[in-house]
């Protein structure tokens, strides 16, 4: 879970707009502003490529799922066989 | 000279006390904004002896504003710059318009981190706001320098294009807009669009010098539009085509919350014919389109008297402006033949800056080369067809895929790529690449990997598509017109995601 966790705080500090300091599990990333619409698109496309999984209209209409520590978890239920 | 700065002072000392700004729920008066762009006007110049050359970095509206009026009175030269950039292409750009000063809001202090520590002098807005007294005035005069406004067109790792506009064709700018659409100074304007565009800028000096307000909306949703509109009571709105795709539903659904809009305007990207003509017919109130370039300012406008016959056009050229259609060999082209758009406009753009070729190879005769195709018609209305140069335009934004394909042919395990625009309901276009492997490893996470630390947001592939060969024109060229064919049915709503979470759909 931490290197999913991990691979999304990268992402996000990699591409923020602005400073993206003290990121960690309770961030809630599209709150916080710190990717604009592309970046938010891509973000999902890549995790998606890189974990092997399909993301539902159903996950993303989930609230909880843009807290970086619920995201990696789901990533994480959706991998499991 | 300081024209732009001397027309908004006339309206700022009339209109002092009344509304000139609303932005994250705050009021700012005129007499606020003219005292704090005196107060910076007064920091620069009596601290830097060099004719400013300043690129802002700012999300807060209040800064973009007062600091480039301030720029204005000191006759300097104004530098919007994109928050989405990576550190080195801010500084390409920069570097391509002779800044000497960059000044920020410390939100953005790791970006400045990243950047050449001693080739600008960096200003956060904190010690702008702690060194509020000014010296003693310098004395230096730069006024037969007409360069202000600057805009550059491309985020790219490549050559940006620095689009120079003086103060006096900027103010003649806003007065166009102005007389399109019977502006007065009781008009409530809504900008939902970034100062480093040229939207962003029209949408604040157009309300600006004239007397009137300005709301900035500065994370678009539906929702916060809509809310806006009715809560300030907006009258005139310009709105980038992915704006108005995104909005589609809710602006039907809430024609009540907006009856205080006179006017919507689209412009930035052509949007399809079917959903304008719907536009014209159910939006309550009158809708335009429009057609130009950040060279040239407003070219034509599709008015809504000509809206059931004409539709499909972007409407009879302006005042004062003049269209034609250009062969490859820069000759005019009868009615209804498809060509090379080129315009004459009284609004036209200094040039680029210090790029006196490329300024030049971008006119025939006085006539500014749009890299858009058209044609006109016997009455003279204005069909936009595709770009003729190899761009994207996604959510308004125009990107170069030359810029991205270099990025990506840097990847050793990379034989060949091409970067396409396809279709996308909500953004006008997404960009994707479609890559030729050395061998049939999969390279997509390292390519993304590239892309992430080389390119801005706007400027990385969605997807990634391998192949072993690319479809070729008959003279050998990669055809991006037959990839667009392929892979333009592909795109089953990529934008989704975005959709539901920053629009609530």
């Amino acid at each position: 879970m931490n290197e999913i966790q991990d691979f999304i705080i990268n992402y996000i500090t990699e591409n923020a707009s602005h400073n993206a300091e003290g990121l960690n599990e309770d961030t809630n990333f599209i709150e916080t502003g710190l990717l604009d619409s592309y970046a938010i698109l891509n973000l999902f496309i890549t995790l998606e490529s890189v974990y092997n999984i399909k993301f539902t209209p159903q996950d993303f209409a989930r609230p909880e799922l843009h807290i970086i520590g619920q995201l990696s978890l789901h990533i994480k239920t959706k991998m499991s066989p | 000279m300081a024209y732009l700065y001397e027309t908004f002072k006339t309206q700022a000392l009339h209109f002092a006390v009344k509304t000139a700004l609303i932005s994250q729920g705050v009021s700012y008066s005129y007499a606020h904004i003219l005292e704090q762009a005196d107060l910076w006007a007064d920091f620069i110049s009596s601290r830097y002896s060099k004719r400013p050359r300043i690129a802002l970095l700012f999300d807060d509206p209040f800064f973009n504003i007062t600091l480039s009026l301030a720029i204005a009175k000191l006759d300097g030269a104004c530098i919007p710059t994109n928050k989405q950039m990576l550190p080195a292409q801010m500084e390409n750009g920069w570097q391509s318009c002779d800044v000497n000063i960059v000044i920020y809001e410390p939100i953005f202090s790791s970006k400045i981190s990243a950047c050449a520590p001693n080739k600008y002098i960096y200003i956060s807005t904190e010690e702008l706001n702690s060194k509020h007294t000014p010296l003693p005035q310098s004395t230096s005069s730069w006024s037969h320098e007409t360069d202000y406004l600057i805009t550059l067109s491309s985020g790219s790792t490549g050559t940006p294009k620095p689009i120079v506009v003086s103060q006096e064709v900027k103010v003649k700018r806003a007065q166009q807009t102005w007389d399109l659409y019977n502006l007065s100074d009781n008009d409530v304007v809504l900008c939902a669009s970034p100062y480093f565009h040229s939207m962003g800028q029209r949408l604040i000096f157009v309300p600006l010098l004239l007397g009137a307000t300005v709301v900035y909306l500065s994370e678009f949703t539906p929702n916060e539009w809509i809310n806006l509109v009715e809560k300030h009571k907006v009258s005139f709105i310009i709105c980038v085509s992915s704006h108005l795709y995104a909005l589609k539903d809710a602006l039907f659904r809430n024609t009540h919350k907006l009856s205080s809009l006179k006017t919507i305007v689209t412009s930035s990207a052509p949007i399809d014919a079917e959903f304008k003509k719907h536009l014209f017919e159910k939006a309550g109130c009158n809708f335009h389109e429009i057609y130009g370039a950040t060279e040239v300012a407003v070219a034509s406008k599709l008015a809504p008297e000509h809206a059931t016959a004409k539709f499909s056009t972007v409407g009879l050229p302006c005042k004062d402006v003049s269209i034609k259609i250009l062969n490859d060999d820069l000759n005019e082209i009868p009615i209804g033949e498809i060509g090379e758009i080129a315009v004459k406009s009284p609004l036209a753009f200094e040039g680029y800056y210090k790029q006196d070729a490329l300024t030049q190879s971008s006119h025939a005769s006085q006539y500014f080369l749009t890299g858009d195709l058209g044609s006109i018609d016997q009455e003279g209305f204005l069909s936009y067809v595709s770009r003729k140069k190899d761009v994207i335009i996604s959510g308004g934004i125009n990107i170069y895929p030359l810029d991205i394909e270099k990025i990506l042919l840097s990847h050793p395990a990379i034989k060949e790529v091409a970067v396409i625009g396809v279709k996308d309901t909500l953004l006008g276009e997404v960009v994707i690449a479609i890559c030729i492997p050395q061998d049939n490893n999969n390279v997509e996470q390292e390519l993304r990997k590239l892309a992430n630390a080389n390119l801005a947001t706007f400027q990385q592939p969605l997807k990634y598509f391998f192949t072993d060969r690319l479809p070729l024109t008959p003279s050998g060229k990669i055809s991006k017109i037959e990839l667009r064919k392929i892979y333009n049915p592909l795109n089953k709503d990529w934008t989704l995601p975005l959709r539901i979470f920053k629009y609530g759909e």
